[in-house]
């Protein structure tokens, strides 16, 4: 990275820095400032969790390759949160969700989620850590896909929510889904996976949509104040984007 | 306000470790005054990565104990499909002989079992992308929907190499590179964009992990 990258980069740190700090410190002062638009996801999640709770059957939540040490590192955590979220709705329930994941990495964190989840509620001793399972991908995460059908089976998970990083192969696990009648929440970091799961999910979350699990489920100030930040962050870079376009155009003009 | 000595001190681990790894990734030469600490930071960095690629190894052996724990307790418990967790153990223990003895034999149960499955897999994605699209008009006929169809078929038949399709082959080549692409590069910026803001709060401690 030579200095002139270097230089923009940390100016984009720094950036977002001033915005998160500000829009927390606003959201804590007025909690009405920042209204969420409905997503569809995330309103499903309780009757999720209500449906694994009446049936006793588990939620199955899925990171696929999402993992900590790479560039999916904090699609990772998104996901992580909203594995927590679920959790804690579902705790109550005689079934504990059953996390699934393709990367070793990821695989403490998903414990941590899990324990943290039912600990909140005050059920730490309903805990299982081998209801977090990880699956060796292969080389093009086949296998993932090949023993998340059997999962689906074995396990008689009730819902599946897809939340991490995956590619083509989700339309199998969600094809199975859908063969067991089973709704389905499903987004992706790669535009292959996305494609995928807005034709075959029944919830689709469409991209940076996954990080605002924290503020549509949890509601605090703070989480709110997350999804405010990418929406600024949003609307600069719109404008970045109009600006270029602008003086590319003046100049070819000129 | 109470907080919790431990939940302070991994706070504080981890905002000091992730601002100087950061600082230590961009620091270079030519950035003026800040140059001067690029040398340290550099290799306190160099140094934390390293300790990460150690960890997420570790991290790989606790995968390989948990899998062989889940299907062993599958078949002590006799469990619903207790018999593909027999495979799956036995199928461990020969590849673990086998790479002890020949290395060889090894990859060759590698690449004519796993990847010929993998591939077979593969070949039923697309019988499963058609299948969701037509259950998806069949759910709900909507824009969107009606849409994705549409271009699904435009691009299925402009790969078909007959004669007489040369201008729906235009048409797919044009919606690959103009919208396709382009809703990807907007996917993908929105993707950046939250990662960005996401590891910013991550950074200065307000993740949930640190809080409970």
């Amino acid at each position: 990275m030579d200095a002139v990258d270097s230089t923009l980069s940390l100016m984009v740190i720094v950036l977002t820095l001033v915005i998160v700090v500000l829009t927390a410190q606003f959201a804590r002062r007025r909690r009405d400032l920042f209204t969420l638009r409905p997503i569809p996801a995330y309103e499903a999640v309780p009757d999720f969790a209500a449906r694994s709770i009446e049936s006793s059957r588990p939620l199955h939540l899925a990171l696929g390759s999402a993992g900590i040490g790479t560039e999916t590192t904090l699609l990772a955590i998104a996901a992580a949160e909203l594995a927590y979220q679920v959790t804690i709705r579902a705790a109550i329930g005689d079934a504990s969700p059953i996390v699934t994941l393709t990367a070793p990495s990821s695989f403490p964190l998903g414990q941590d989620t899990l324990r943290r989840a039912y600990q909140s509620r005050g059920l730490v001793e309903r805990y299982r850590a081998e209801n977090v399972r990880w699956y060796p991908a292969g080389s093009r995460s086949l296998a993932y896909a090949a023993a998340i059908t059997a999962l689906h089976s074995d396990d008689n998970t009730t819902a599946d929510i897809f939340a991490g990083s995956f590619g083509p192969e989700l339309a199998l696990m969600l094809e199975s889904s859908s063969r067991r009648r089973q709704p389905s929440i499903a987004v992706s970091d790669q535009p292959e996976g996305q494609a995928v799961a807005f034709a075959l999910s029944e919830y689709p979350l469409i991209g940076e949509e996954i990080f605002a699990a924290g503020s549509y489920l949890d509601g605090g100030a703070v989480q709110r104040a997350e999804s405010a930040s990418i929406d600024v962050l949003r609307w600069l870079l719109i404008a970045v984007i109009i600006v270029a376009f602008i003086v590319g155009l003046v100049n070819n003009g000129g | 306000m109470r907080f919790r000595l431990d939940a302070v001190l991994a706070t504080a681990i981890t905002i000091s470790v992730g601002f100087i790894t950061l600082l230590g990734l961009l620091l270079t030469d030519g950035m003026g005054a800040l140059s001067a600490l690029a040398p340290v930071t550099n290799g306190i960095a160099g140094a934390f990565l390293q300790l990460v690629t150690i960890t997420i190894a570790l991290t790989l052996l606790i995968g390989v104990v948990n899998l062989l724990a889940v299907h062993l307790s599958r078949i002590v418990g006799r469990k619903k499909g207790a018999i593909y967790s027999v495979v799956l153990v036995l199928s461990f223990a020969l590849v673990i002989g086998t790479y002890i003895i020949d290395r060889s034999t090894s990859m060759i149960l590698l690449e004519t079992v796993q990847i010929s499955i993998e591939s077979a897999l593969a070949g039923l994605l697309f019988f499963a992308l058609v299948f969701g699209a037509s259950r998806m008009m069949r759910r709900r006929v909507t824009w969107p929907g009606v849409l994705f169809v549409a271009v699904l078929l435009i691009v299925l038949l402009g790969a078909l190499p007959l004669g007489g399709l040369e201008r729906v082959a235009d048409a797919r080549d044009w919606l690959l590179s103009v919208p396709v692409s382009a809703g990807a590069r907007g996917l993908l910026l929105g993707i950046a964009l939250a990662t960005v803001v996401t590891g910013m709060r991550v950074l200065i401690g307000q993740d949930r992990s640190y809080r409970e």
